[in-house]
């Protein structure tokens, strides 16, 4: 980003800092000041105000000289166009944000803590990689699609409140495994004909497969620590590590 | 015990530690897994030493001690492989690593870097090591001068030299970023009072937010974003170097090194912070005394080695505190702490009645620890940097992965995760608006210790702010933050380059420098 | 591709029945058959995390399971690691390892449930006793409360956290003696002691085992066990009860640590006779005794009605005076907790 850009965001982040700053300053002015609290004979500089007020003082304030730098060195030219909207921008490089951010999302947001973390795991995998390693960004608009479809499912299916029911825990599993083919037919199709994108493809199938069996080993057999969600697969693992031990 | 029968003991009982093979074998699988959990992020030196805790806890007490440091050992160094090589790092503690390493890797020379900061790690934990067996009761003493205002001036201190050092665009970001991290750690009940603040009636807010999910969230997030949006390479996969020890680059430094160490151990052994401020404090040091400053931020070896030197030099200084009077030094030592009680040691000022040797014993296997993280990160690290050949766009989502599952882990608290994402979202705009992120990280694990100090030290002098002035130590960070941001001034910066630097400007006179509303709102000068 | 489609449901078919089929219920008679899970909801490292891993270890041998010990701390007093475990099966799989302060979770609004939800077995814990810093002028305990009266409210003291077993005994001392201290919060007890050693406060009241290192290598004076027995410290010599000067005192005190562990009230006896046999065998091994004692702990071994009414009793101490102190989310007797 050049100078003059940088100076005109800001222009922006230090109002709206200074918008929070204030905002903090209200909040913490309604804590208690000299009530006494929690056994502890209060006056002002024991509050719980005392540093958020300080904090928020010194947010305002910096934005401020932030602010005033900025529109001193745009000048009134620079300030004039700075105010303006800046116009929106849907280049590819948007694009793959866009696809990041929503795969990130709805991964910790929907599936993670409804879907058994194996699959959960597999499928964000299979979407992400092949999204971004299939050449020419081939990958890109049908994984995203598939994900999106595949979050709103679970998101349906958790407002349901379905799965609480006994007998029906792992039905959302089911899905997300159905789904799991249904990622794997898209991106079969989305490269047909193509060598290179199938051996792309090959290597992130590989991932996939390997990722998330050694995660979930190495967590849940290694350091102890139970996963998110626990469902068809890793109880399955479960069952078979106590059928070998007998 | 004179110094000669102490380095009697220290040979012997290194002598027969190696002399069982189990134990050989558990010092490396152990430096081999710390350096692991160093590199994964969300894994940490304490998640770590907790799990070898559980698992040692049938071994005999030397064993178990050659597994725990030779884990906590590993882990501080491991966190590095990540700064360097991708630019997330594994640990608060290597993220000023991230400065050198980053762009080093970028031009190529990841190879040298990781077998730089192996050295350089080596070095500090023996340095460390040497001051736990020769000064330890000193350091103690001085560990000991520390009361609620000093406690809240190194907090501040810290903050104030990361937002310094790490901005690229103007200074004033940096503070900026800084203060927002300690807005966030103002989130949940207060540790005084257990008032709850902001935390608009949601018990998950209640603890307020924990470190390892921002840590993450704003450091792994953008860079996924930024690598992927970018189509960025990870490095630059064509000349990977043989490593070596470079010894002539490390003897070139020495004077940085040593220097580094000293601040290790002397963080380290102020109880309640640790590695991740022992880097930046050196990484600034390193900078401000160099001839070429410039050059730092672009790859420069000095400031690698420095911040690696004295995160490692830490944990010999943790250990000081430790065992001379059972105060943990840093928060693994706190684990470690919990482990030596499990065994039935108890650590304090009779250690050395109660178990005579004991220090010795400890520093012998510090030492064994140290040699086994140089040796596995001299065959790791050429295996290691051959990630950066895989394609990003494999590599990138297993970290996104990582990233939840060790937000995940620590707490077992799925909030976390949701709290990760916001935050790490919020970092990617700030670093595209050229907000460096690591002061608001340093801000949100120091901001409770900033807050529950300041008001216990006015509590404890009624309201009264003198002896942030009268006290030597405080008096000494108190000038030390006025120097920071005088010396960003536009008119002290002129004043520096024609060499009357700070001498000639008077200082602002009046009370309270510490409380930053308070401070004149310093000019700013135009980036450079 | 519908073979790689239909494949995917023949997969999933076959996990499902597969997973019904082996995750059978278990009956109680042959419990344990599957590796227990101990939820620490403190920290790791800290006292009742110790103690749980140590009883565990010997646990696991008794019963012949893993005892996996994992620690969810957080919430309030607690309660993040209460409530998971409060929402796991009540089929002795998954204990929690809590500690005194848990009782106040409820008023302090961290959850909506009394502690008889849960089955406890106390481990014990370390007796309280009063210090002073070692260059302070105080040699015993009368002439400290004299020196307090003298001055109200100027000698600063510190014991843990507000809420904290430490401060609810010093609360008792001074409601006690009448004599009144400036009381200084800190996060946890070492923090508290080291502010004593460093001179930052002049009294504090943290446990025995945590204070040991400390006085023995005379960096803090011992004035008064807050028990009614004294005790014989090595290098430091007896450490005599504050009843002996202060007889009211018997009115207000002790209040005890009780660390320990719990599961579900609502699981099946046979579970719990298996829990508790185990769980007092675990404490008489030689290897619990031998960590106590080196740790100055006191060993308690209370199970069923006896550790309920304990804890009973402390829900009510803790959750009164913290509505007493103003620190209180919510009313005790909306929660339906009795006054001590």
């Amino acid at each position: 980003m050049d100078r003059e850009r940088l100076r005109r965001t800001d222009l922006w982040t230090g109002l709206g800092l200074a918008a929070l700053a204030v905002a903090m300053l209200i909040g913490a002015s309604r804590f208690p000041i000299s009530a006494s609290y929690g056994g502890v004979q209060n006056v002002w500089y024991v509050s719980p105000a005392l540093f958020p007020l300080i904090v928020g003082f010194g947010i305002l304030a910096l934005s401020m000289v932030l602010v005033v730098t900025a529109a001193r060195s745009l000048g009134r030219d620079g300030l004039r166009q700075a105010l303006s909207l800046p116009k929106a921008d849907f280049a590819p490089r948007q694009r793959r944000f866009a696809m990041i951010v929503a795969a990130i999302i709805g991964f910790v947001f929907a599936m993670v803590p409804a879907v058994d973390f194996f699959l959960a795991t597999a499928l964000f995998l299979l979407v992400f990689m092949a999204a971004f390693h299939l050449p020419d960004g081939t990958g890109l608009l049908p994984n995203l699609t598939t994900y999106l479809v595949l979050v709103g499912l679970t998101i349906a299916w958790r407002a349901t409140g379905l799965g609480e029911v006994p007998g029906l825990e792992y039905v959302l599993d089911v899905l997300i495994l159905i789904g799991i083919a249904a990622a794997l037919w898209v991106n079969w199709r989305t490269t047909a004909g193509d060598p290179l994108s199938r051996k792309r493809l090959r290597h992130v199938l590989w991932m996939v497969a390997v990722t998330p069996t050694v995660l979930c080993i190495l967590f849940r057999y290694g350091l102890l620590v139970p996963l998110p969600h626990e469902g068809i697969v890793i109880n399955l693992m479960e069952a078979a590590r106590y059928a070998m031990r007998g | 015990m004179d110094v000669f029968g102490q380095f009697g003991t220290f040979f012997g009982s290194i002598v027969s530690l190696l002399a069982d093979p189990r134990n050989v074998v558990i010092l490396f699988g152990a430096s081999f897994l710390g350096i692991g959990f160093g590199a994964l992020p969300g894994l940490t030196a304490t998640l770590g030493v907790a799990l070898l805790t559980t698992l040692t806890y049938g071994l005999p007490l030397e064993t178990a001690l050659i597994a725990l440091l030779g884990m906590y050992v590993g882990a501080v160094y491991g966190g590095s492989y990540p700064a360097i090589l991708v630019n997330i790092p594994g640990t608060a503690a290597s993220a000023a690593s991230a400065m050198e390493g980053y762009p080093l890797a970028q031009r190529g020379e990841g190879g040298r870097a990781l077998g730089l900061t192996t050295t350089a790690s080596f070095i500090g934990t023996a340095i460390g090591m040497v001051c736990l067996v020769m000064v330890a009761p000193l350091i103690a003493e001085l560990a000991l001068q520390f009361t609620s205002y000093e406690f809240f001036l190194l907090a501040f201190f810290g903050i104030l030299i990361s937002g310094t050092l790490t901005s690229g665009d103007l200074v004033i970001k940096g503070w900026i970023a800084g203060l927002i991290g300690l807005a966030l750690s103002t989130i949940g009940r207060d540790r005084l009072q257990f008032y709850p603040r902001f935390t608009f009636d949601q018990p998950a807010l209640d603890t307020g937010l924990e470190v390892v999910p921002v840590l993450i969230g704003a450091f792994a997030i953008p860079q996924i974003i930024r690598v992927l949006r970018d189509e960025l390479q990870l490095g630059e996969p064509k000349k990977v170097r043989r490593i070596l020890p470079e010894i002539r680059t490390i003897l070139y430094n020495l004077k940085h090194i040593v220097r580094s160490a000293m601040i290790g151990v002397g963080i380290g052994a102020v109880p309640g912070i640790g590695e991740d401020i022992a880097g930046w404090v050196s990484y600034g040091a390193a900078k401000n005394t160099s001839k070429q400053p410039e050059k730092f931020g672009k790859g420069e070896p000095s400031g690698l080695v420095s911040t690696e030197t004295a995160n490692n030099a830490c944990i010999g200084g943790a250990l000081i505190p430790l065992l001379t009077l059972g105060i943990p030094g840093s928060p693994p030592a706190v684990m470690l702490l919990g482990a030596l009680m499990i065994h039935g040691v108890t650590v304090g000022p009779m250690i050395t009645f109660d178990r005579p040797g004991f220090i010795t014993e400890v520093t012998a296997i510090l030492l064994l620890a140290s040699a086994a993280m140089w040796v596995n990160g001299m065959l790791l690290a050429p295996q290691v940097v051959k990630v950066l050949r895989a394609p990003a766009a494999l590599f990138m989502p297993v970290v996104a992965v990582l990233s939840v599952i060790g937000s995940y882990a620590l707490g077992l608290n799925i909030f976390n995760l949701y709290l990760m994402v916001p935050i790490g979202l919020a970092a990617y705009f700030l670093t595209e608006w050229k907000y460096p992120i690591s002061p608001l990280v340093i801000g949100v694990i120091l901001g409770p210790m900033a807050d529950e100090n300041l008001r216990r030290a006015l509590m404890v002098s009624r309201g009264d702010p003198t002896p942030f002035f009268t006290r030597p130590v405080s008096l000494l960070l108190v000038i030390a933050c006025v120097l920071l941001v005088v010396a960003q001034i536009p008119a002290v910066r002129r004043g520096r380059q024609r060499l009357f630097a700070r001498l000639t400007r008077p200082r602002p006179t009046e009370a309270d420098q510490s409380t930053p509303e308070r401070r004149p709102a310093p000019p700013v000068n135009e980036g450079d | 591709m519908n073979q790689l489609c239909s494949a995917a449901s023949v997969l999933a078919l076959v996990a499902g029945t597969a997973t019904a089929l082996t995750v059978a219920p278990t009956f109680a008679q042959d419990y344990p058959t599957r590796d227990i899970t101990n939820v620490v909801v403190w920290s790791a490292g800290g006292g009742t995390d110790v103690s749980n891993r140590v009883i565990s270890e010997q646990m696991a041998e008794i019963l012949d399971v893993n005892i996996n010990v994992t620690n969810r701390p957080g919430g309030v007093a607690g309660s993040l690691g209460m409530s998971y475990v409060y929402n796991q099966d009540a089929d002795g799989y998954t204990l929690v390892g809590l500690s005194e302060s848990c009782v106040t979770a409820a008023v302090q609004g961290g959850w909506d449930e009394r502690f008889d939800v849960w089955y406890p077995f106390i481990v014990g814990g370390s007796p309280d006793l009063i210090s002073v810093n070692a260059d302070a002028p105080y040699e015993d305990l009368a002439a400290l409360i004299e020196a307090a009266m003298a001055d109200p409210g100027n000698i600063r003291a510190a014991a843990g956290g507000a809420g904290s077993i430490h401060h609810l005994n010093l609360l008792a001392l001074m409601d006690g003696t009448g004599a009144e201290f400036n009381f200084i919060p800190y996060p946890g007890s070492q923090p508290s002691q080291t502010a004593a050693m460093t001179g930052e406060v002049t009294v504090v009241v943290t446990s025995l085992a945590e204070q040991q290192q400390l006085l023995r290598g005379g960096r803090l004076r011992p004035l008064a066990m807050l028990t009614p027995d004294p005790f014989d410290l090595a290098d430091v010599g007896t450490i005599p009860s504050a009843f002996d000067s202060f007889p009211e005192l018997t009115e207000y005190l002790p209040i005890s640590q009780a660390i320990g562990m719990a599961i579900r009230a609502d699981a099946p006896d046979e579970i719990k006779a298996v829990l508790s046999d185990a769980f007092v065998e675990a404490l008489a091994t030689p290897a619990v005794q031998e960590w106590a004692e080196s740790n100055y702990y006191v060993l308690s071994g209370k199970t069923g009605a006896e550790a309920s009414a304990e804890f009973a009793q402390l829900e009510s101490l803790f959750s009164w005076t913290l509505h007493e102190l103003g620190a209180a989310e919510r009313n005790p007797e909306e929660l339906g907790i009795p006054q001590p």
